[in-house]
């Protein structure tokens, strides 16, 4: 995984149009590459910075994930999403997938998984495989009506926060346990946040949220 | 451009994660240049990564600040500020040190205690660590040593402290689970391990595992099974004793059952059963058998006492067989890895055909086990029995006794298999008028048993039985096998 990360990020930084962006995007991939995480995180978010629609977002994400900072990663990653869509491949996607896993966003771990495909190479791929069989009994496990609760008080907590974007995933992942309830616990209220929260998402725009 | 970049990195890279090093060697960090502009958004990007808690980038974005305009005033006193916060904490570290530097060498020799099975010894380590600090990683180990012994009350109360900690809430939630299982909570060990699962995938086998046996206990707990099978000699006495020339036959049998304890794994229990046994071609051995019984039981801490009364009546071809009253008593106690029980009853046995009516009266019987658990899944256990059975035809009561051996194992997946083997040395307790000798038997009795879990309230049941009957009587001699496939259902309604 760490060789493939490196050889992606790379490959990936030449290939930029602006120089000064790239200059760091380079910086933060040689660091990357290194382990030296903190030192890559910030030259991705000064690479961020100059050119936002220039696709570092998706490095700072990865690098937050490194870092053991997933629902800041969540966050980014989202942004990444509005703001450089083009540049998301299979790798960042693994990156994302392990956000969400760490965060305990296990739906969303395993929806992201699921569409690494081939395209992601044969020991990521693995890995992802891997992953995905150990989340298969937790995600068709029916839930507690603690483990709903849980989704439910960090997404109010990360709207308060307004982390929109984390807000939206941890209710989205309520919904989805509470889906696998006969009884729906608390499914209406988590459809009703996900409706409130969609358009304040998009008027908000994907730069503006609190994040890093 | 990567070589540049290379070199670049290695002449930061020494002071990269020391918010110090930078005041100590500012005349060897030659400026490479000055941008205010690119300062500033590093400046900046140091504010929010030190405003994050993750002061190693924060110090790097301020260090590339300086790099780029040396009189970045605030970007310097920003550095500085770390520095003089990483200092305090040095320090602070440094008085803690030796103190802690004690506390880990004794968590290590609980750990290593733990996994040479000393429980004992594990937590008198433990506990000297939890009271100098509160280690909630101390009171989780300390917790499970507490549990592996049977003391539950003393096990949830570490746990719970455990619990408080996010990285190990998962694996203490596992074991309240467990014993909330053990205590017969099975609502409450349901929530609790679904909690598990979710807080820690690692667990997610395991916890699903519990939880499957969660959903088939409770309260009330409603059963039903079914099963084909083949035996190989049909036509025996009630006391074993061969009849025919070895009628083998097939059969298919049906049961329900129903079990209710109301206030829980400790108090009254009451449990009906019924089953219909039908012989493809032996109809006369047809069965049908209605049972029920009233108990009581005490536990604590994974050990229990029991008392029961049961009633059992069969009809055998349809036409009355049996009816027995049965007084039961019993107990287990767990002592780490091994666990010691015994079960003493007294049937009273009213055998109601005319020709097998001597075989009615008292039967006494007494069985000590001991089991034993090497891993976490595999079971020995070795027994004794005792049986006495004072029938009303003397020349048909007999005394007998032998030992017991057995071992079960549980895979990963939801797969166990059990083996046990047994010898019964039996002896009549009276001439056989028609034989003119006192009759002495032996029995090795063999017994494999698979079973699968389907889904969380279905079960697949695969048993053989074979048994070897010798007797100082060629004609009773005679071997019996047995083959069975059958489906449980099983659900905790309550």
């Amino acid at each position: 995984v760490k060789r493939a990360a490196l050889l992606t990020l790379l490959l990936a930084v030449p290939a930029r149009a602006q120089s000064s962006a790239d200059d760091h995007l380079l910086a933060g991939a040689q660091y990357f590459h290194q382990e030296r995480y903190p030192e890559a995180l910030v030259e991705f978010r000064v690479a961020d910075r100059m050119a936002p629609a220039g696709g570092a977002s998706w490095y700072v994400a990865s690098t937050l994930v490194k870092l053991k900072r997933p629902e800041e990663a969540i966050i980014v990653f989202a942004r990444a999403e509005a703001s450089a869509p083009a540049d998301r491949d299979a790798l960042l996607d693994y990156y994302h997938a392990l956000a969400c896993y760490d965060a305990k966003l296990y739906g969303c771990a395993d929806r992201l998984l699921g569409g690494l495909g081939g395209q992601a190479g044969p020991r990521i791929a693995a890995q992802a495989q891997k992953i995905r069989t150990d989340l298969a009994l937790l995600i068709a496990a029916t839930p507690s009506t603690g483990t709903v609760d849980w989704y439910h008080n960090r997404g109010a907590n990360t709207e308060k926060a307004g982390q929109l974007a984390l807000a939206v995933s941890y209710y989205d992942e309520a919904l989805r346990l509470s889906s696998l309830r006969t009884d729906g616990y608390r499914r209406m209220e988590a459809s009703a946040a996900l409706r409130r929260l969609q358009p304040q998402r998009k008027a908000q725009g994907a730069t503006s949220e609190k994040g890093p | 451009v990567i070589v540049v970049a290379a070199l670049l990195i290695t002449a930061v890279a020494p002071a990269a994660a020391d918010p110090c090093a930078f005041d100590s060697n500012s005349a060897s960090q030659a400026p490479t240049g000055h941008d205010a502009e690119a300062a500033a958004l590093y400046r900046q990007i140091g504010d929010e990564e030190r405003e994050a808690g993750d002061s190693a980038a924060a110090t790097f974005a301020y260090r590339e600040a300086l790099r780029r305009s040396p009189r970045d005033q605030r970007a310097r006193s920003a550095l500085a500020r770390l520095c003089v916060d990483a200092r305090r904490t040095r320090g602070a570290n440094s008085a803690a040190d030796t103190a802690a530097d004690s506390l880990g060498l004794r968590f290590d020799e609980g750990l290593r205690l733990m996994e040479r099975g000393d429980r004992k010894g594990a937590i008198a380590a433990f506990e000297a660590v939890r009271s100098s600090t509160s280690d909630p990683s101390a009171a989780l180990l300390e917790g499970i040593c507490e549990y592996e012994r049977g003391h539950d009350r003393r096990a949830r109360t570490l746990l719970l402290e455990a619990k408080m900690e996010p990285e190990i809430a998962g694996t203490a939630q596992f074991f309240l689970g467990i014993i909330a299982l053990r205590a017969g909570d099975s609502a409450e060990a349901s929530s609790l391990l679904a909690s598990a699962r979710a807080l820690d995938p690692r667990l997610a086998t395991n916890a699903s595992d519990v939880l499957r046996l969660a959903r088939r206990d409770g309260r009330l707990v409603l059963s039903a099974f079914t099963e084909g099978g083949f035996d190989s000699n049909v036509e025996l006495t009630p006391d074993g004793t061969i009849t025919g020339g070895g009628s083998a036959d097939g059969y298919g049998l049906a049961a329900i059952a129903l079990f209710a304890r109301p206030y829980g794994i400790s108090g009254p229990y009451f449990r009906a059963n019924a089953q219909y046994r039908e012989q493809a071609r032996i109809t006369a051995y047809n069965l049908a058998d209605v049972a029920g019984a009233l108990g009581v039981r005490a536990s604590r801490d994974g050990g229990s006492v029991v008392a029961e009364y049961a009633y059992d009546f069969i009809a055998l071809g349809q036409s009355p067989f049996l009816s027995a009253h049965r007084l039961l008593g019993g107990g287990r106690l767990p002592l780490g890895a091994f666990s010691f029980a015994a079960t003493y009853f007294a049937r009273f046995e009213s055998f109601l055909s005319a020709g097998i009516s001597g075989y009615s009266g008292l039967r006494h019987d007494v069985e000590a086990q001991s089991d034993w658990r090497p891993g976490r899944r595999s079971t020995v256990l070795v027994g004794y029995h005792l049986g006495r059975d004072a029938t009303k035809d003397a020349a048909l009561g007999y005394l007998e006794h032998g030992p017991l051996a057995g071992f079960r194992l549980g895979l990963d997946r939801p797969i166990r298999f059990g083996v046990e083997g047994r010898l019964t040395l039996r002896r009549y307790g009276a001439v056989d008028p028609d034989l003119g000798v006192e009759r002495a038997d032996r029995y090795v009795d063999g017994a494999v048993s698979g079973e699968l879990d389907l889904s969380e309230h279905w079960t697949v049941r695969i048993v053989g039985t074979a048994r070897r009957a010798l007797s100082n009587i060629a004609d009773f001699q005679y071997t019996k096998v047995t083959a069975s496939v059958g489906l449980v259902y099983a659900v905790g309604v309550l």
